[in-house]
């Protein structure tokens, strides 16, 4: 399964590169002191509780907001320093940033154009992501009116319609039904067969465990552990999960019943 | 394909005419765009046309008098109180951004590209429009007089509307950084019309200190003609003389003046660009209440004051001290009207929270409906909620109106009393429009939450309405019966009180049969 237009990259160059990243939030460390490598074509999770750092760090790579120290390279350039950079790269934001009062259609014409691609390509992928996603939105209903999935369809589909070679995906399977889900899972995994990064944060151990062969996992603003889900895997012991490696590294023992139930 | 500046100015054009197309028709529908369109015209003709024309007679008598001394200055003053008090007037009303923040940053386009596109877009907005169009008309009246300033007007028309649309964009940037820093906003604030105040009411000019005075009017008025509005209007001037070379000469300054202007306006920008996550404060204190509407009242005025638009109320009371010791009283002298005019002006910066009650609340809208209380609970804590709130802008006011000016106990007592009588009237319609018109208002950013356009010119048509009623009780009373000030306007506010209970049932019948729209568009 693939999507028209979605272009190609090479494997074995460094697609993501995040070398001691520290962000703070006035007294608050959100990030701290990370550093990863994410090789191109490679499908990576970041994994990690609410408040681990996840979204900061996306939000950073993508340059929605600036590193306090250390620096971020996607396809060995920073992001800051050049536009023509941003076109290679597709970004689902965490609340998704979509402009409410267009159509979908008239959403996605915007966001192709602002990425400079001709009128009749933006009208051909949209229809063909419409149909693979399963969107059919009333030609007059606003985005507004979207129901939550539907907005996180035109979120995605916004991501990907350029074509681009590394995408971002924060926390792409909230809220989404599961034959959405599992066709999204399709289509990134078929991008990342064509060479496209992709880079996405999670919550949902089962998501990550089944969709990205690789894994960081992030506690606190610090990357815990990563890797292949093998070395992950070896590192959590023979015969125990993941969900026990994770339990392990970031906590979280249970606390026992609830007195009154 | 590579995106010239040209080609993001039309796309995010395209996008603003089109969203702005499709949110009128969203909300108003068939019916209501006729409506509206009728509306529209007869204010057009009852009050933005004869507004427009005394604009531009007013430029045609400018044109006519460019002989006399005083003109240029003058006309200097009306261009430049257009642009400056209307980007002021509209920054503070929430300003013109419409992008969402990481569009400006996920997009293969250079930010003065979007910046620019949002200033073009800012046009459509009311506030500049009607700025654009008064300057415009006032130039027309010049023109008319002499046409020889057509060859000049469209630069100083482009100077007055972008420097008015860029103030706005500054005032809204500069009060959304004031609000996180509201305790220095409100030191430096407080003590500079107090200070001003102090200093004005101990001077008792003498015969030698007004020629001082005189003096220093002239040096005020050399400094206005070397100021950049001061040169784009004396261009005008030059035109009419024939010395066009001298007048496109002094738009030099004025033109770079505008490119300064944008350039901090874009600094500021992205400043408030960078959302930065508030570090976590202090644990919650527990809340206790004995009844449901108190407890929806403390949720309210928790929500109000963690957002930036309900901090920023609280410097509004400083704005309208400034306001009624500086600007209005140089246009129509100090008097009476002041009390009045300051409990009015802070009343009415709340009319956005009081007609869309939830719109702080968002998603959290749900939360209230799910919650095992009536629907007059929590309308009757939202009213207590917004009570405390007006009521703590209004001791502000009262607190700080004996120390910017003259004033009795017994004009600030009825003054309280006219801040209630406004908060009632504001409160009964509010409980309507805020079911019926809800929106979703920002609780990080002072951005505006795009009101609905009937929603507008209700809060205006209601602001008119209320000032007629109870500013003119006031004014009459403290006029012909002093004494009885504070007992008419006290009871006019508790007959507002009475009448807003009796209406409670209804609006509760009403917010139960609108619940689904409010859920829809918040939840």
């Amino acid at each position: 399964m693939s999507v028209a237009g979605l272009s190609t990259e090479p494997r074995g160059s460094i697609a993501l590169e995040i070398d001691h990243v520290t962000k703070r939030f006035g007294d608050k460390v959100a990030v701290d002191d990370l550093s990863l490598k994410v090789d191109a074509g490679s499908f990576i999770g970041l994994l990690g509780r609410n408040g681990a750092g996840k979204s900061t760090t996306l939000k950073m790579a993508t340059g929605l907001i600036l590193p306090t120290s250390g620096t971020i390279r996607i396809l060995g350039v920073d992001i800051e320093s050049s536009l023509e950079l941003k076109r290679s790269v597709g970004v689902m934001p965490e609340d998704m940033a979509l402009l409410e009062m267009l159509t979908g259609p008239q959403y996605l014409r915007f966001v192709g154009r602002m990425y400079g691609m001709p009128e009749d390509e933006i009208a051909k992928r949209q229809v063909e992501l419409f149909e693979k996603l399963d969107l059919a939105p009333g030609p007059k209903t606003l985005i507004a009116d979207y129901s939550f999935g539907m907005k996180k369809k035109i979120s995605l589909i916004a991501a990907l319609i350029h074509g681009p070679r590394v995408v971002f995906l924060d926390e792409p399977f909230e809220g989404i039904d599961p034959v959405t889900s599992r066709t999204i899972k399709e289509i990134l995994l078929s991008l990342q067969k064509k060479g496209t990064t992709l880079v996405l944060t999670s919550h949902i151990l089962e998501v990550v465990e089944r969709l990205c062969p690789l894994i960081a996992i992030l506690d606190g603003g610090k990357l815990k552990a990563h890797g292949t889900l093998a070395e992950l895997h070896g590192a959590a012991g023979a015969g125990r999960s993941l969900e026990a490696l994770f339990f392990d590294l970031v906590g979280g023992v249970s606390k026992g019943d609830l007195s009154w139930l | 394909m590579a995106l010239t500046r040209v080609g993001v100015l039309a796309t995010v054009l395209g996008a603003h005419f089109t969203a702005s197309k499709n949110r009128v028709s969203r909300e108003l529908g068939r019916f209501g765009s006729v409506v509206m369109a009728i509306v529209v015209v007869t204010l057009l003709l009852t009050l933005a046309i004869p507004l427009l024309l005394s604009f531009g007679a007013l430029g045609f008598v400018f044109a006519h008098s460019l002989h006399y001394e005083a003109a240029v200055p003058l006309l200097t003053l009306l261009l430049g109180g257009i642009a400056v008090g209307g980007g002021i007037l509209s920054g503070v009303s929430g300003g013109a951004k419409q992008l969402t923040w990481e569009s400006y940053r996920l997009y293969p386009a250079r930010f003065s590209s979007l910046f620019l596109a949002e200033i073009i877009a800012g046009l459509g907005d009311l506030f500049p429009a009607a700025f654009g169009a008064a300057t415009l008309a006032v130039l027309v009246g010049v023109a008319v007089a002499a046409p020889r300033t057509l060859f000049v007007a469209p630069l100083v028309l482009v100077e007055g509307v972008v420097s008015g649309i860029l103030i706005q964009l500054l005032v809204s940037s500069l009060a959304s950084v004031l609000v996180r820093r509201i305790r220095f906003a409100f030191f430096v604030l407080f003590f500079t019309p107090v200070a001003l105040g102090a200093w004005i009411d101990s001077f008792h000019p003498s015969p030698a200190t007004m020629a001082e005075l005189e003096r220093a009017a002239r040096i005020a008025g050399d400094v206005l003609e070397a100021s950049p509005v001061g040169m784009s209007t004396r261009s005008l001037a030059e035109a009419a003389r024939g010395s066009l070379l001298h007048a496109f000469e002094l738009h030099a300054i004025p033109l770079a003046s505008m490119l300064l202007l944008a350039w901090i306006t874009s600094r500021l920008i992205l400043i408030d660009l960078a959302p930065e996550t508030h570090a976590e404060g202090a644990p919650g204190r527990l809340w206790t209440f004995d009844h449901a509407d108190a407890g929806i009242a403390k949720l309210s005025w928790h929500t109000i004051m963690g957002s930036q638009i309900g901090r920023f109320g609280f410097i509004v009371p400083l704005f309208s001290i400034v306001l009624i010791r500086g600007p209005l009283a140089q246009l129509v002298g100090r008097g009476s009207w002041n009390v009045p005019a300051a409990f009015m002006y802070v009343s009415l910066s709340a009319s956005s929270l009081q007609l869309n009650q939830f719109g702080l609340d968002g998603h959290g809208v749900k939360c209230l409906f799910f919650l095992p209380i009536r629907i007059e609970d929590i309308l009757r804590g939202k009213m207590r909620g917004l009570a405390l709130y007006q009521g703590a802008q209004a001791m502000v006011l009262a607190l700080l109106l004996p120390l910017a000016c003259k004033v009795t106990v017994n004009e600030i007592v009825g003054g309280l009393c006219l801040a209630a009588c406004f908060f009632f009237v504001q409160s009964i319609v509010g409980r309507y429009t805020s079911v019926s018109m809800p929106r979703a208002i920002s609780r990080t950013q002072m951005r505006a939450s795009s009101t609905p356009v009937a929603l507008v010119l209700l809060g205006m048509g209601l602001s008119a309405a209320s000032s007629l009623v109870f500013g003119g009780a006031y004014t009459l009373c403290q006029h012909f019966a002093p004494l009885a000030l504070v007992p008419v306007m006290g009871g006019l506010a508790l007959a507002m009180y009475v009448l807003h209970d009796r209406l409670t049932p209804d609006a509760v019948r009403y917010a139960l049969s609108k619940r689904d729209k409010l859920i829809e568009a918040l939840g």
